[in-house]
């Protein structure tokens, strides 16, 4: 399979008053194209950031420090995402890389309604498309014999249809800009505001809105906090995105919502043919729906591999103690010991260690790399776990 | 000690809030020093009095009798400033002190108990809201009488409305929360209940409103000093020795600035202690307040 | 015994309580007032000779001309500054706009007016005086010729086509404008740097971020539109917080207005007067705070459209 993204060693710090935060730490990571890479682990080991890092939004006072993703959406040649241009990248933001947030309702503006929302993103991106719709529009009703209003509105018609022209042929062109500015004449522009919308409407009802048409116009706080997500989802979409990062989406909704939206993102991913990152510290969706899990502690990935083998075999001392401590009815809980590593101040060494049952003194000095064990099965971890599964209380 | 830190932190990133801190402190060791900076002349029995050297109308420039050069009617400029620094801390902090009394018990009272109490504290607070600041305390300070008194009370009573609502408002908030439900749980008294848990909680915006407005209280009362009401004529009070100066700004024919010291000095005076007052709130605002949104 | 202002009246002071009721209990002198108003009577104001309802329209319009200029600046300017200083946090501007309207909200009002007079009056020769017309162009605007439409000066000036009486009389108005903007702009700057800030945290903005939006529309935009809420709300203060400067302001420059009015009664004890300034600001404050709540709908349609769907 073709690798969509690499990203490769990269570190991300955030300089606070309590000290430099180190949020990704050397993380190295590669998607496929047309997968589902889940990425799981507790709250605060990096899996967030890595969604911002890859969309380039970490923002003062966290700076990337180092690394580079490589981003390959058309299977000829890779961007590094981490130099491309402010231009370049806003270009790819929302179009080619889509995100899904985790809180639906921060996630909209409450002040517009959802129809303008992914309108702005529709407009933004394929525009283009939308300009050529609007002039065919114009170009089909210029065809009809007229009527009483006729000399009038064609004349309209034609200076509408010269001011898209315009912005199809170069879309820095300083009339249409200027005329977008005037209160009035802005309204020349209703075509595209009007096929911009059409689309938005489409997308609505791919994500099975019910009353589409309705929703359209309203506002977020009018909606349920699934609705909200799907609204959310179809904002993501609709410029069919070659890959998609969902941060946690179904955390904040009812269950029986959640497999709704799970079900719902399967199908879009097909339909779409795009990669999604699923970020998420729910083991039972990841196994349902991921075809690679990623497990991350400490800011970087400590165990990668199918999902089916890692839940089966899992290799890496903090897998096993997660999956251990799941609860399971009749037995006792087994949370794992001690507390998630200061971000101010993290272990020399391994970042699991001071929790880790099979601790050497290596660990304590030297951070393991990210090395493939079996097919496909990468582990960061200097204790070879294979002959190690049932003797967790070796020191 | 977190605490510290965190304030230590934000204070070196904030300069200004550091030079805000030193101008009060030199404001405040000026007014603890008067009586030795500027003595009160032999048998003047109320220090406040600024002294007159004669009655000529004709402001007098810096010499070497009157440091700062004296304004209409002969008052010497340096005594006036030292001890209307006296002046401005008395009244801020006093009208301070008062409406953050006022305010909190009135406030509190009407946030947790709700209903009838509520509505009539609300209607209250309403009442003197409805009047622009400073045409209630003119009209307070003129039924008064002229004194110092006069424009404390007049100020308190026009500032108090506002932070009776603030209270009232987080403590609606905080009412609603979970563990004012478990200390009623266990028994807790209301008395109890409002001193050991909401205030304690609802207490910062109220610091932050109040450092904000001794600033603002100073300048009020200037401005009624300066417009003629309040203090006794010769008072020593930064607003009236601008008031003093108002009819010398255009100086002589010959030279507009002859009388800038009647008017420079005590305005200068005024303008950095409230912005002493003004930098110390500012930037415990912009510390506390993305603290609380932000944890 | 405030009106008793010679001594000769003193033996008429027994028919005088009579004839105003004086001698009556408080509460009952108040609700005499207060009929009195609803029938349009407020009393007379002795300082300028003319009734107290008459003395506020009077004087209204001159208060009007410095609002109509003051409003604007305030508001586009302290919002314009806020989103600045917001938007680049921690920067020069920042710290400049920051510095600026703390300069600006620690300036006495009363002071920085004299010194604007000394400096643009005395020392530029008249280039900014005092008061609102020139004595030539008072006659001019009180002659026969000179239709007053509005008794707002530059209006009427434009309406007369007497461009020199628009002229002069903004002339007049920079000093008093100036002074009355600069304190209250740095208040409203620094309430919207506040609510940007907080704007700027919010998820919609990282939404926007991620959609590929140009940050100059994320910040004008999104951010800005939730922004402004708080600062609509904190319009009705801003109100008297004009009304307060207005006072003082015209006090300075002798500017025959409302806030003039006020002061001059306030001073002499004309008591009706000070009530009915006091009863009219009430009333505006009132009505501000009405047309704020209704622009608060047009602006936060959670207001405008309460509950909804679920």
């Amino acid at each position: 399979m073709e690798k969509l993204v690499q990203i490769k060693g990269v570190s991300v710090n955030f300089y606070t008053y309590e000290g430099v935060v180190r949020a990704l730490n050397n993380l190295t990571l590669d998607i496929y194209r047309g997968e589902t890479l889940g990425l799981v682990g507790e709250t605060g080991c990096g899996k967030t950031m890595t969604a911002f890092a890859i969309l380039r939004l970490i923002m003062p006072p966290g700076k990337i420090e180092s690394g580079s993703i490589l981003f390959n959406p058309n299977g000829s040649e890779s961007v590094d995402l981490l130099q491309l241009s402010e231009n370049n990248i806003r270009a790819i933001r929302g179009s080619k890389i889509s995100m899904v947030f985790q809180e639906p309702g921060n996630a909209l503006n409450p002040v517009y309604t959802i129809g303008d929302q992914i309108s702005e993103v529709i407009l933004l991106h394929r525009k283009g498309e939308m300009i050529s719709r609007a002039i065919a529009d114009i170009d089909s009703i210029e065809g009809l014999p007229g009527n009483r209003w006729g000399m009038l509105s064609s004349y309209f018609r034609r200076i509408q249809r010269y001011l898209l022209k315009k912005i199809q042929s170069n879309p820095e062109a300083r009339l249409p800009l200027i005329v977008q500015k005037i209160p009035l004449a802005r309204r020349l522009f209703w075509r595209l505001n009007s096929e911009a919308e059409k689309t938005a409407l489409h997308m609505l009802k791919e994500v099975d809105i019910p009353d589409a048409q309705r929703i359209l116009g309203y506002y977020p706080h009018q909606l349920s906090g699934g609705m909200k997500q799907r609204a959310v989802i179809a904002m993501a979409l609709a410029c069919s995105p070659k890959f998609l990062i969902a941060d946690e989406p179904t955390t904040a909704l009812d269950v029986t919502i959640q497999a709704q939206i799970l079900e719902l993102l399967q199908r879009l991913k097909n339909e779409f043919n795009s990669s999604v990152l699923y970020i998420t510290h729910d083991l039972g969706v990841a196994a349902a729906i991921c075809d690679r899990v990623g497990v991350m502690y400490g800011g970087s990935i400590v165990e990668l591999a199918e999902v089916n083998e890692l839940f089966v075999t899992p290799l890496h001392p903090y897998t096993r103690a997660l999956l251990a401590a799941v609860p399971r009815p009749g037995e006792e809980p087994m949370p794992i010991p001690g507390y998630i590593p200061d971000p101010t101040d993290p272990p020399p060494g391994c970042p699991f260690h001071p929790r880790c049952s099979l601790a050497r003194d290596i660990c304590r000095l030297e951070r393991p790399e990210l090395r493939e064990v079996s097919p496909g099965h990468l582990i960061s971890c200097h204790v070879d776990t294979g002959e190690s599964i049932d003797s967790p209380s070796q020191n | 000690m977190k605490t510290l830190k965190f304030l230590l932190f934000h204070f070196k990133k904030n300069p200004l809030s550091v030079i805000g801190l030193v101008i009060i402190i030199i404001f405040a060791i000026i007014a603890a020093l008067a009586p030795v900076l500027a003595p009160t002349p032999e048998g003047q029995f109320n220090p406040y009095m600024i002294p007159r050297d004669g009655y000529g109308s004709t402001p007098q420039p810096p010499s070497d009798d009157h440091i700062f050069g004296t304004t209409q009617g002969q008052y010497d400029i340096f005594y006036g400033v030292i001890w209307g620094t006296r002046t401005a801390f008395q009244v801020g902090l006093v009208v301070i002190g008062a409406v953050l009394v006022i305010g909190i018990i009135l406030g509190s009272l009407a946030g947790y108990f709700g209903g009838i109490v509520d509505e009539i504290i609300m209607r209250i607070t309403d009442i003197f809201l409805a009047f622009p600041p400073l045409i209630l305390a003119m009209a307070v300070t003129i039924a008064l009488g002229a004194s110092i008194e006069s424009i404390i009370i007049a100020i308190t009573v026009v500032s108090w409305p506002s932070y009776a609502r603030v209270i009232r408002g987080d403590i609606l908030a905080i009412r609603e929360e979970d563990y004012i439900e478990a200390s009623r749980g266990v028994g807790a008294s209301h008395l109890r209940i409002i001193i050991k848990h909401i205030l304690p909680n609802s207490i910062y915006p109220i610091f932050i409103m109040a450092s904000l407005d001794i600033g603002s209280v100073v300048l009020t009362a200037a401005a009624l000093s300066f417009l003629g009401l309040g203090v006794p004529e010769g008072y020593a009070d930064w607003g009236q020795m601008i008031n003093f100066a108002r009819n010398w700004i255009v100086g002589t024919p010959t030279n507009t600035f002859a009388y800038w010291h009647a008017i420079t000095i005590p305005g200068l005076f005024i303008f950095f202690f409230v912005m002493g007052w003004n930098l110390l709130g500012d930037s415990l605002r912009d510390i506390l307040d993305p603290r609380l949104a932000r944890r | 015994m405030l009106y008793v202002t010679d001594p000769r009246q003193l033996t008429n002071i027994d028919e005088i309580i009579e004839l105003y009721g004086l001698n009556a209990p408080v509460w009952q002198q108040y609700f005499t007032w207060l009929g009195q108003v609803f029938q349009g009577n407020l009393g007379w104001s002795k300082v300028v000779g003319m009734s107290v309802t008459d003395a506020i329209f009077n004087f209204l319009p001159a208060t009007l001309e410095l609002a109509i200029f003051a409003t604007p600046i305030i508001i586009i300017g302290g919002i314009w500054l806020g989103t600045k200083a917001a938007a680049h946090k921690d920067g020069i501007i920042d710290h400049t706009t920051r510095a600026g309207a703390i300069v600006g909200w620690s300036l006495p009002t009363f002071w920085f007016g004299l010194v604007l007079l000394m400096i643009f009056y005395g020392y530029f020769r008249g280039l900014f005086p005092p008061e609102r017309l020139s004595t030539a162009m008072s006659v001019l605007v009180n002659s026969e010729s000179f239709v007053r439409y509005t008794h707002l000066n530059f209006i009427d000036g434009i309406l007369n086509w007497e461009w020199r009486v628009v002229f002069d009389s903004l002339r007049h108005l920079v000093l008093p404008v100036i002074t009355l903007s600069v304190v209250n702009i740095a208040f409203i700057m620094r309430l919207m740097r506040s609510s940007m800030l907080e704007s700027l945290g919010r998820g919609y903005v990282t939404t926007a971020r991620a959609k590929g939006l140009p940050e100059k529309q994320v910040i004008n935009k999104h951010a800005r539109r939730n922004a402004m809420i708080p600062v609509l709300t904190v319009s009705g203060y801003l109100f008297a917080a004009i009304v307060n400067g207005v006072v003082i302001t015209e006090s300075i420059f002798n500017y025959k207005g409302l806030g003039w009015w006020a002061w001059r009664t306030a001073i002499q004890l004309d008591v009706s007067s000070i009530l009915g300034f006091a009863l009219f600001s009430g009333v505006l404050f009132v009505l501000t705070n009405l047309v704020v709540d209704l622009l608060y709908a047009k602006f936060d349609p959670r207001v405008r459209l309460g509950g909804g769907v679920k």
